[in-house]
């Protein structure tokens, strides 16, 4: 059964527009001029209970729209949409017992308080008896590790941990769908991967249907087992993360430092972006030679001091899409 | 769990968030302390030399009053700032899709912080007023009749400012108007001295005006109680309240629309 429902979901913003100078704003004031923005253009889809949905695209590209409209935030300009049987922007209220949001980049805790009495205050607003609380927490606690700071004022913790306790907060009201909107934004490698790992976790075992947007696309990789991709506000691409990984992702960027200068490194699928005596930036295509490989062919020339490897940007994901797009396009002329 | 009761925790949790910086708020209240001073000499200066005393307001009477009016003032927690900040970022739309109506959360976290701030500075300024000027005559049933006027008088204020806060749909700065509005505080609300005390044409037009019953009206029945002038306060706050309530709703109804159509 579909938590999720959309169909033909579009949302257009108004924006007034000022001329320069005195003389633009009293023109602004007297006949206002209003651009027209669509941040979402007529997008279709459904995500399976239990389901962890990846929504990726650049900044900009409308997730955080589509987001918002599907938590009843916003009203859509059309199109309708339903999550667990109820159109969010007409029933929101009712709507906010069954889902919980993340919105990376703003926090429900309250800023000089322990995350204790934030938990305190979300079981008092979902109206969550006090024995399901108290079970919910201790569980909560416990999965995210929340024991060590759950008495620590919330200005004094680590972004990491702060994430835990807003993911954590979100879910005491055991809901049946979480939207995360970049819940990993702004973390570290760690902390990210700490964080990829609880909600895989609640997804597992509480069968948490997951709506996740991010511009990371490691995000994408480790929780999600399918994908869309929406830029301009359309959607360019619903697959499966191993198709988009076969497809768009074979790609992956290394940078290396070694301990001594080298001339110049050739390998089969592997092209030198830049390369500054003892520093190298590659892009490997692991279709045709492994990261082992290169690696291998670099030990062979030097020693290693530093490396780091990376999937492409998001941007270049969608570039190659787009590419993609154009070349079939062309070829089935 | 009632519905009411979620919002008496979150009144809670904001007197404890206030708390949080202990030395700070302690340290707020020395500026009280200090305004009473200043009144204090002021005051003991004029009724020493003239023997001032208008329709049963003599020095000590005035410093009372003071006392009375500068709580209130100063008590108020001050959520303006936060709340126009929350509309004009588009903060405010996060707060849409939680169970709770917004303004009642708004109400509830404004009545945990003010209720703290304004038993600390009563405490303070009894004491300060009492060491300065001697005791007042009060009964238990004048302060139960006190506090209901305080109540109103602090929920009246409440909606001024929230009705000023949500303008931020529609103005780019709202820190004017509570500039205004402070000042507006001082002169129609009665902040210094009782209306008794005022020219007739300034009285006349702060009577008709919300302001008197935010200052004015619970700082005079603490000094000079009377029973009719309570119910006749207590009949127009809860008429003000209406009034700015609907106000409130209003705005708030236009201003989330607008939200839904421009986005946060």
């Amino acid at each position: 059964m579909a938590a999720i429902d959309v169909c033909g979901l579009t949302k257009v913003f108004e924006v007034r527009e000022k001329a320069p100078g005195l003389a633009g704003s009293l023109r602004s004031v007297i006949s206002p001029t209003v651009r027209e923005i669509e941040a979402v253009r007529t997008i279709s889809f459904s995500v399976d209970e239990g389901e962890m949905l990846a929504f990726i695209g650049p900044n900009g590209a409308g997730k955080s729209t589509t987001i918002k409209m599907l938590t009843g935030i916003l009203h859509p300009t059309g199109g309708r949409a339903s999550v667990l049987g109820i159109t969010p922007w007409e029933n929101r209220q009712r709507l906010a017992s069954e889902i919980g949001c993340v919105f990376g980049q703003r926090s429900q805790l309250w800023y000089h308080l322990p995350p204790r009495d934030t938990f305190e205050l979300l079981a008092n607003v979902y109206e969550i008896p006090k024995s399901v609380y108290r079970d919910r927490l201790e569980m909560l606690a416990g999965r995210f590790e929340l024991a060590d700071f759950m008495s620590t004022p919330v200005r004094k913790l680590s972004l990491g941990q702060r994430m835990r306790c807003e993911i954590a907060a979100s879910l005491l009201h055991g809901p049946k769908v979480l939207f995360l909107d970049e819940p990993t934004i702004g973390l570290d490698v760690v902390a990210k991967r700490a964080i990829r790992g609880l909600i895989r976790q609640m997804n597992r075992e509480e069968g948490v249907t997951v709506f996740l947007t991010s511009h990371d696309v490691g995000d994408m990789e480790e929780l999600c087992r399918r994908v869309m991709i929406i830029n301009h506000g359309e959607l360019i691409l619903d697959t499966s993360v191993s198709a988009l990984r076969r497809d768009y992702l074979r790609f992956k960027i290394v940078r290396v430092r070694l301990a001594d200068a080298i001339d110049g490194f050739e390998m089969d699928g592997v092209a030198v972006i830049k390369h500054k005596q003892a520093n190298l930036k590659l892009s490997v295509d692991t279709d045709l030679t492994s990261i082992d490989e290169v690696l291998a062919g670099l030990m062979r020339r030097a020693r290693i001091v530093d490396i780091t490897i990376a999937d492409p940007p998001t941007e270049q994901v969608i570039a190659d899409i787009y590419g993609r797009d154009a070349s079939e396009a062309l070829a089935g002329r | 769990m009632t519905a009411m009761a979620k919002y008496f925790h979150v009144a809670r949790v904001s007197m404890r968030a206030r708390t949080a910086y202990l030395a700070d708020f302690l340290l707020g209240s020395v500026f009280y302390a200090l305004i009473l001073y200043v009144f204090v000499q002021l005051w003991s200066v004029i009724g020493g030399t003239s023997g001032f005393v208008v329709e049963g307001f003599g020095p000590r009477e005035l410093v009372w009053y003071l006392m009375a009016s500068e709580a209130i003032m100063l008590g108020r927690a001050r959520f303006e700032h936060e709340t126009d900040e929350e509309v004009k970022t588009g903060a405010i739309a996060y707060s849409l899709n939680k169970p709770y109506h917004y303004v009642m959360f708004k109400l509830a976290s404004y009545w945990g912080e003010t209720a703290l701030k304004m038993a600390l500075y009563i405490l303070i300024g009894s004491a300060v007023a009492l060491a300065a000027v001697g005791p007042i005559r009060v009964s238990a049933t004048h302060l139960a009749g006190v506090l209901a006027c305080t109540v109103l008088a602090l929920t009246l204020n409440f909606l001024i400012g929230m009705a000023l806060s949500l303008s931020a749909f529609w103005v780019e700065d709202t820190a004017p108007f509570f500039w205004i509005y402070s000042k507006v505080l001082f002169v129609l609300g009665g902040l210094f001295a009782p209306m008794e005390v005022y020219p007739d044409a300034l009285a006349r037009v702060a009577r008709a005006t919300p302001f008197n019953y935010v200052l004015y009206a619970p700082a005079r029945l603490f000094v000079q109680f009377d029973a009719d002038f309570l119910l006749r306060t207590v009949a127009m706050q809860v008429m003000w309240a209406a009034v700015l309530a609907l106000l409130v709703m209003a705005l708030y109804g236009m201003g989330v629309k607008r939200l839904n159509v421009n986005g946060g």
